[in-house]
């Protein structure tokens, strides 16, 4: 009996264990369409068992104990665990973790499932954010973030323009980007981050969002978040991409057509023999025939994108990296930007209380500037070479063996593109450590401390040559720039998450936060460097006696105090409010501080009893939301007043001193901006069509505007201005987002439209009764006046053209007098809009408008079996264009080249044409030099901005290892009737001092780098 | 019910158009044409005049349009008067210039104006072309005033021109302490031209004497010139020019320059600074502008040493060197007179810079911003000088290559100036001694060469002379001389 006893007692463990130990065997599928999945870990938690799914998603696991839970991870997916039963073959399907992260959207300081959201806050993540092969992420954002206009310029690492809906001030529409809760300077151009390395871009758009960002919030704060490591097997992902761009040729004259144009400009002035006599260059018998364009632009520019990435960890220890590279060479032979960027980012969880991470992202940018040269290589005189004749070379420089323009001023493109001589450095760092502590279950301290530091050095040389009197340099000149930025951020949030008796659902959060914006910076320069030899481009070289050296320190700095609390109740009706307390150097002692509050209401509709019986609509939520936000977008001392330097010239002899440089404001305080949204997230069949609408307004108060001091207290004119508050501006408008994603089968679509639009009306300019700017000749293009919408071309109406003399005749007064004297037949009718007899600046109106009505982004994405395709329009309509280069490339002004039909298309007869004016030298009725409806075109356009078609290859050859290949075009084709290069640059026009965009000054074409033409090949390699 | 609603919206929407409609229809007042009541059934006018044309236009169902036409004239003006509220009368005042190379006599223009219920009235006025609205015209006279040397036989020539661009009538000549009396009928170019040159002795003493001359043409429009004749021994004439021409007709036909002002230096003496362009130039001296007549200083046949004043026996003094600046100084009591010549290097003007060199400092801090230097012919702003050529052979002397057109009766503004980018003044300029008869530039400008050392000029005279004959002229500067002349090409 006890050897019966002994042999039970050794051989039930043995019975038992071999009871307990089985072999589970099964497959592993996507959710999202059953295809296998392969590289799955699975894995008996709590040991060290496990395995990973082969080619056909099967896995086959031994050893796994009866009651243990097995663990299915995968990048990408839903980890998924599942407690082993009685059943050996468990088949498993993962959902695709990007549906999860939808669900979850990152707010200022904290994150929110998007089902809880009371904002207007959109989001663009995932293939988006990887599709377009750009140096600048926020070009992924075109199109697919409703109601942010980005408007792309084409040149190497150019800043696209960002307006989060329409514009309150005019003090820049720059929104704030907070990256990884650090927030940028103003002004930041974040080409510097590599798209690849960004997990999701999160737009506040509304004040009751953006609110908790309390003083740079008021043109939108874009939140940006990067990829993060997650538990699981190490996954790795290299993409690659090589393109080309291409800019489309503009038809221009050649020599026989240029020399036509320009004669018949003083043949139809009577001045015959002038045409001969200035046509003539003395000591040249015969002419060339130079395509300027061929010969300064390239066909194709070339851009490459390399990226290699992996995240990986474990319960404890989480990571994540990428080492990227990207370069966009310009379309001439000078200029590019370059870009290598390092991201490491880890966490670690010590225990359930305390975690920490750090974020370290260095990089390093390069650039040669690019010479917009696009304008002087349409104007230059086809009928120069390129090159003097050979035997007039000089040996010692040959910057001066470029020819002189024979019949106009333009400097010769080529020589300006070889004497291009400015190139920059920079070395940047982002490094964010924080630490989170979790003392108890939902109370979440967390203290984050980021410092962003770059250095830039610029460094130029301009060379001495001679072409001639007009087209030279005396003495060549050397300069230098040294930049440092350094920035830090102290953010300190306490955060309280809980839910009482199920259906109390609360959030609070209170934070302190600091801040400090350095750059420190010097700039010196020196001419007469005794040669352009490459060895003695530096300022030590120079022996000149123009010299200049300054340099300073400029800080702005922030204390703040936010809170928010989240409340809802059964996650049916929802209750938002956020306040922050900003402290800013940039504002006099007595009103550094303010406050901005923001509350926002959601009521889940479909969450009520009453919708649960209904299958049309799947989610229903109305939102309504009001904040207040600043814009701290002034010059860091514009409340004090400055003395500058300044020359003073006796007797011709000049004297280095001081003048009064500004005038401060003692009572200088926020612009503030009042927000209004109300929205609604509707969902259809089963989720399959989601809409998103909003109406919002947006109005500004105490508008910062510089103000002319009044001439009696002796201020000199240009520096008396004074920054104050008395300005406001309004912007209102409405977005709707249609969504439809479905599968058919193996074919799966997804197909999204974004429609908005926004007015943006000057309310306020205080005593400024307008604003006028965009220059051209002795007038201005672009009044902005209280009550009007912002950025309007004001001019007068051309009423087609003269088609002869009795025309001219009957343009007068009702008692005769003529409207135009100095008027021929073919040259512009002007209206006497007032109908008063008199052709003068009363007659001038709004002719056209540089903002949109309507923006749309269409955006689609097919996918059939290992094909796939992705497609995204973007358009504006209703908007115009102000071409101010028209009127010289039609007309020949100064003698510039024009276009290739120019002869044909001006009026030359009566019948002739009604739109284009005759050629004249004299232009005395100033058909091109008067602002009018002749300049203005239709803005609108609908652009092709990627047309991209992948292929994955199929598992069987490439077993572990997902290839996908893929051809893309960006700019592909553009639908518009805009006559310039490109309409989109063309809406932007001009930038301010310090390298923003002007919006008050918006819609002006002079020419600027257009977007290109890309087309690329890219690989995708995920092991 | 539902096709009931329908058909109920679509009559009120019926209705709502139907009213819309009547609200463009226009009821009738009294159904009549509009009348218009001529201020003058013809007008009489000339090619290139403007004229008026005056009429009431009425009517009680109120005016749509006024319509005025002919072809000739290229005239086609439809008045609209449906733009503020209606209007029943309707005062037309009407200018209107004909071109100046309208050829005919008569042209018929067509007044017609609708009413709001579309009815027309036309009536015709008759232009005619036989207007005459101008003047005669002095295109040679005699100078205010005429000094004539007391001698043994006193002369005087009694030269004039006188045209009309119509017909002349008659021409009176009086000097009435001489009882000379002359009216003359007789004219040349078909009646409207009258060369006047009658040689008279004057009494040998010391006397003044009124010359008038009126010109009236056959509108009745008159033109009178008075001259005061002055018979004295040598007078230390203020003034003094250099001819340098042949004829009278070259004396007269510029619009200023010719002949050249001279200095005067001291009492009865004279400095003349030319710049002789070709060897032979002939050269006499005259105190008046317009005639060799009265007195004419030249040299003495008989003593070549010595100038005369006879303009009967004065031979020209002739400047053999070409290229080169001649220094003339005489004195009018002694008739000595003294040559010499000096280089165009030698030659100093105030211009600050070369000209055409970037050297112009924009901002005049010591050349921060340079730009291209030169100067010209300026009736408006800096900005729109038109260039000078610079002579390739002296440097001092500058001209337009373009002619300048010019009518008769013009009168022009303009200063010699620096271009300038931004509209900068008074940085290399030239102002004149009397703008109605411009005869010196002075320099005005603030910057000048440190060689020259003239003071400025303090008058800010433009040049505002006027064009007496139509025609293409030349404008030719001299910086070193500070002379410009304005002569037909």
């Amino acid at each position: 009996m006890r050897k019966y006893l002994i042999f039970l007692l050794l051989i039930i463990p043995v019975f038992l264990a071999a009871q307990n130990k089985v072999t589970i065997t099964g497959k592993v599928s996507e959710a999202n369409g059953n295809e296998p999945l392969t590289g799955v870990t699975i894995i008996e938690k709590g040991g060290t068992n496990g395995t990973i799914s082969d080619i056909d998603g099967n896995y086959t696991l031994s050893n796994v104990t009866v009651g243990s839970t097995l663990s299915f991870s995968m990048i990408g997916f839903t980890t998924k665990e599942i407690k082993v039963g009685a059943n050996t073959v468990i088949n498993v399907l993962l959902e695709d973790d990007s549906k999860m992260l939808e669900d979850v959207v990152v707010i200022g300081y904290g994150v929110v499932k998007k089902s809880d959201l009371t904002s207007s806050i959109t989001t663009v993540k995932g293939d988006d954010l990887k599709s377009i092969t750009s140096g600048n992420a926020l070009y992924s954002m075109q199109g697919k973030a409703n109601g942010v206009q980005v408007t792309g310029s084409g040149g190497p690492g150019d800043n696209p323009r960002i307006i989060i809906r329409g514009v309150t001030t005019i003090n820049g529409s720059d929104p704030l980007y907070v990256v990884d809760g650090v927030p940028m300077s103003s002004g930041t151009n974040i080409n510097f981050l590599n798209q690849n390395d960004i997990e999701s871009m999160e737009v506040l758009k509304d004040a009751s969002a953006s609110a908790i960002y309390g003083t740079r919030a008021s043109n939108g704060v874009i939140l940006i978040t990067t990829k993060k490591g997650s538990k699981g097997k190490t996954q790795f992902q290299f993409n690659a991409s090589l393109g080309v761009q291409t800019i489309s040729k503009p038809n221009m004259a050649n020599a026989a057509t240029y020399e036509k144009v320009f004669k018949q400009r003083y043949i139809n002035d009577g001045n015959e023999q002038q045409a001969l006599d200035n046509w003539a260059v003395e000591g040249v018998s015969s002419f060339s025939d130079t395509d300027w364009w061929d010969q300064t632009i390239n066909k194709a520019a070339y851009t490459q994108s390399y990226n290699l990435g992996f995240q990986g960890g474990s319960d404890k220890f989480t990571f994540s990296g990428s080492i990227g590279y990207y370069r966009q060479n310009s379309q001439f032979d000078v200029g590019y930007w370059e870009r290598i960027t390092g991201r490491f980012n880890t966490e670690y969880k010590f225990n359930d209380i305390v975690k920490a991470g750090i974020d370290f992202a260095p990089r390093y940018e390069n650039w040669d500037d690019t010479p917009n040269l696009f304008g002087a290589v349409m104007k230059m005189d086809p009928s120069t070479p390129v090159y003097r004749a050979q035997e007039d070379w000089s040996v010692s420089n040959p910057y001066n063996n470029y020819q002189r323009s024979y019949h106009n001023q333009e400097w010769n493109p080529m020589g300006s593109v070889a004497r291009q001589n400015k190139h920059s450095d920079e070395y940047g760092m982002i490094m964010n450590p924080f630490v989170n502590i979790e003392p108890i279950k939902g109370l979440i301290f967390r203290t984050q401390f980021g410092v962003n530091a770059r250095f830039r050095m610029t460094d130029e040389f301009t060379p001495e040559f001679y072409i001639d009197n007009l087209e030279k340099n005396e003495s060549a000149k050397a300069k230098r720039n040294s930049d440092h930025w350094v920035d830090w951020n102290w953010a300190n949030t306490l955060n309280y998450t809980r839910t009482f008796n199920e259906k109390h659902n609360l959030n609070v959060m209170a934070g302190f936060t600091m801040e400090q914006f350095a750059k420190y910076w010097l700039e010196g320069s020196r001419d007469g460097v005794p040669s352009n030899l490459k060895d003695l481009q530096y300022v030590s070289a120079a022996t000149g006696e123009q010299m200049v050296i300054k340099g300073t320190n400029e800080y702005d700095s922030y204390v703040s105090y936010l809170g928010r609390v989240m409340y809802n109740y059964d996650n049916r009706y929802y209750v938002t409010a956020s306040i922050r307390s900003d402290g800013s150097s940039k504002f006099p002692a007595a009103n550094r501080y303010a406050t901005f509050p923001s509350a926002s209401l959601a009521w889940r509709v479909s969450e009520e009893a009453f919708m649960k019986e209904q299958d049309i609509v799947s989610n229903l939520k109305i939102r309504a939301g009001w904040g207040r936000v600043g814009n701290a977008q002034i010059s860091r001392s514009a409340y004090l007043n400055l003395i500058s330097a300044a020359d003073y010239v006796y007797n011709g002899d000049r004297y280095i001193g001081t003048a009064i440089g500004q005038i401060g404001n003692n009572n200088l305080k926020w612009e503030i901006v009042e927000d209004l949204n109300l929205g609604v997230d509707v969902s259809f069949l089963d989720n399959r069509l989601d809409v998103t609408a909003d109406i919002y307004r947006k109005k500004s108060n105490d508008m910062l505007i510089q103000k002319e001091n009044l001439m009696i207290l002796g201020y000199p004119m240009w520096n008396g201005q004074l920054w104050t508050n008395i300005g406001s501006m309004e912007a209102k408008g409405w977005e709707v987002s249609l969504n439809w994603r479905d599968k058919v089968r193996d074919f799966k679509y997804e197909v999204g439209l974004n429609l908005s639009s926004v007015k943006n009306v000057a309310k306020n300019f205080g005593t400024t009764s307008e604003i006028l700017t965009g220059g051209f000749f002795n007038d201005y293009i672009i009044k902005n006046v209280p009550g009007g919408e912002i950025s309007r071309f004001y001019g007068y109406i051309a009423d087609g053209i003269f088609q002869n003399q009795t025309e001219i005749n009957s343009h007068t007064s009702n008692n005769g007098d003529i409207l135009q004297p100095n008027a021929q037949p073919g040259d512009i009718r002007f209206k006497d809009l007032n109908n008063d007899g008199v052709i003068d600046a009363n007659d001038k109106t709004y002719i056209g408008n540089a903002f949109p009505d309507l923006m749309v982004g269409l955006n689609l994405r097919f996918g059939y079996k290992n094909f796939d395709l992705v497609s995204n329009f973007y358009g504006t309509f209703g908007n115009d264009i102000y071409n101010s280069a028209k009127g010289g490339l039609y007309a020949g002004t100064d003698g510039q080249n024009v276009f290739a039909d120019a002869y044909d298309k001006a009026w030359h007869g009566e019948g002739t044409s009604n739109y284009y004016p005759r050629l004249s030298y004299a232009d005395a009725n100033l058909n091109y030099r008067t602002v009018s409806s002749f300049f203005v075109e239709d803005g609108s356009y609908f652009r092709c901005k990627l047309l991209q078609i992948g292929y994955t290859l199929p598992k069987k050859f490439t077993k572990d290892v997902d290839i996908r290949l893929s051809a893309s075009a960006q700019n592909l084709f553009t639908i518009t009737s805009y006559s310039g290069m490109d309409p989109e640059r063309a809406s932007i026009s001009a930038t301010k001092d310090d390298g923003t965009y002007n919006v008050l000054e918006s819609g002006i074409d002079n020419i600027a780098y257009p977007n290109p033409r890309t087309f690329l090949f890219g690989i995708n390699i995920n092991f | 019910m539902k096709t009931t609603k329908c058909f109920s919206l679509l009559l009120i929407l019926l209705y709502l158009l139907s009213g819309c409609s009547d609200d463009d229809d226009y009821s009738d007042v009294d159904g009549l044409p509009p009348t218009i009541s001529l201020a003058s059934s013809t007008i009489q006018t000339e090619p290139g005049r403007e004229f008026l044309i005056e009429a009431k236009i009425e009517d009680k169902d109120g005016l749509r349009s006024i319509n005025l036409k002919n072809a000739a004239f290229q005239l086609d003006k439809t008045i609209d008067l449906t733009l503020d509220s209606i209007v029943y009368s309707f005062d037309l005042s009407y200018k209107f210039k004909t071109a100046k190379t309208l050829e005919g006599d008569n042209f018929p223009l067509e007044i017609t104006t609708t009413d709001l219920g579309g009815r027309t009235t036309t009536e015709t006025i008759t232009v005619t072309m036989d207007g005459d609205f101008t003047s005669p015209v002095f295109t040679l006279a005699p100078d205010n005033d005429i000094t004539v040397l007391l001698k043994s036989e006193t002369r005087l020539n009694i030269k004039f021109t006188v045209e009309d661009d119509k017909a002349l009538s008659i021409v009176y000549i009086n000097i009435p302490e001489l009882d000379y009396s002359q009216e003359v009928t007789t004219f040349t170019n078909s009646g409207k031209a009258l060369v006047y040159d009658d040689p008279l002795t004057l009494p040998s003493k010391l006397a003044t004497y009124n010359l008038e001359i009126r010109a009236v043409d056959k509108a009745g429009h008159e033109t009178v010139k008075n001259s005061i004749i002055t018979v004295s021994e040598m007078p230390d004439f203020p003034k003094m020019y250099l001819a340098d021409v042949a004829t009278v007709e070259e004396l007269n036909s510029d619009v200023f320059g010719v002949p050249m002002r001279i200095e005067r230096t001291a009492a009865y003496e004279y400095k003349a600074n030319y710049y002789n362009e070709k060897a032979g130039t002939e050269i006499f001296f005259l105190p008046q502008k317009s005639d060799f007549t009265p007195i004419c200083f030249g040299l003495d046949p008989v003593d070549n040493t010595k100038l005369t004043d006879d303009p009967s026996i004065a031979q020209p003094i002739v400047l053999t060197q070409a290229n080169v600046y001649y220094e003339i100084t005489f004195n009018v009591q002694t008739a000595a007179y003294n040559i010499k010549t000096y280089s165009i290097a030698d030659a100093i003007d105030p211009v600050p810079h070369k000209f055409g060199s970037v050297s112009l400092d924009t901002w005049g801090d010591g050349g921060s911003w340079l730009q291209e230097f030169y100067f010209g012919y300026m009736t408006s702003s800096p900005k729109e000088v038109v260039k000078f050529k610079q002579d390739a052979t002296n440097p001092h002397l500058y001209s337009l290559s373009a002619p300048l057109a010019l009518e008769a009766g013009e009168k022009m503004n303009f200063i010699i100036h620096n271009w300038h980018s931004d509209g900068w003044w008074n940085y290399c300029t030239w102002r004149v001694d009397d703008s109605d008869e411009p005869e010196t530039f002075g320099y005005y400008g603030n910057f000048k060469n440190p060689l020259w050392t003239k003071p400025n000029t303090t008058l800010d005279n433009w040049a505002k002379p006027t064009v007496k004959q139509t025609g293409s002229y030349k404008l030719y500067f001299d910086a070193h001389l500070g002379r410009g002349k304005l002569v037909r090409e």
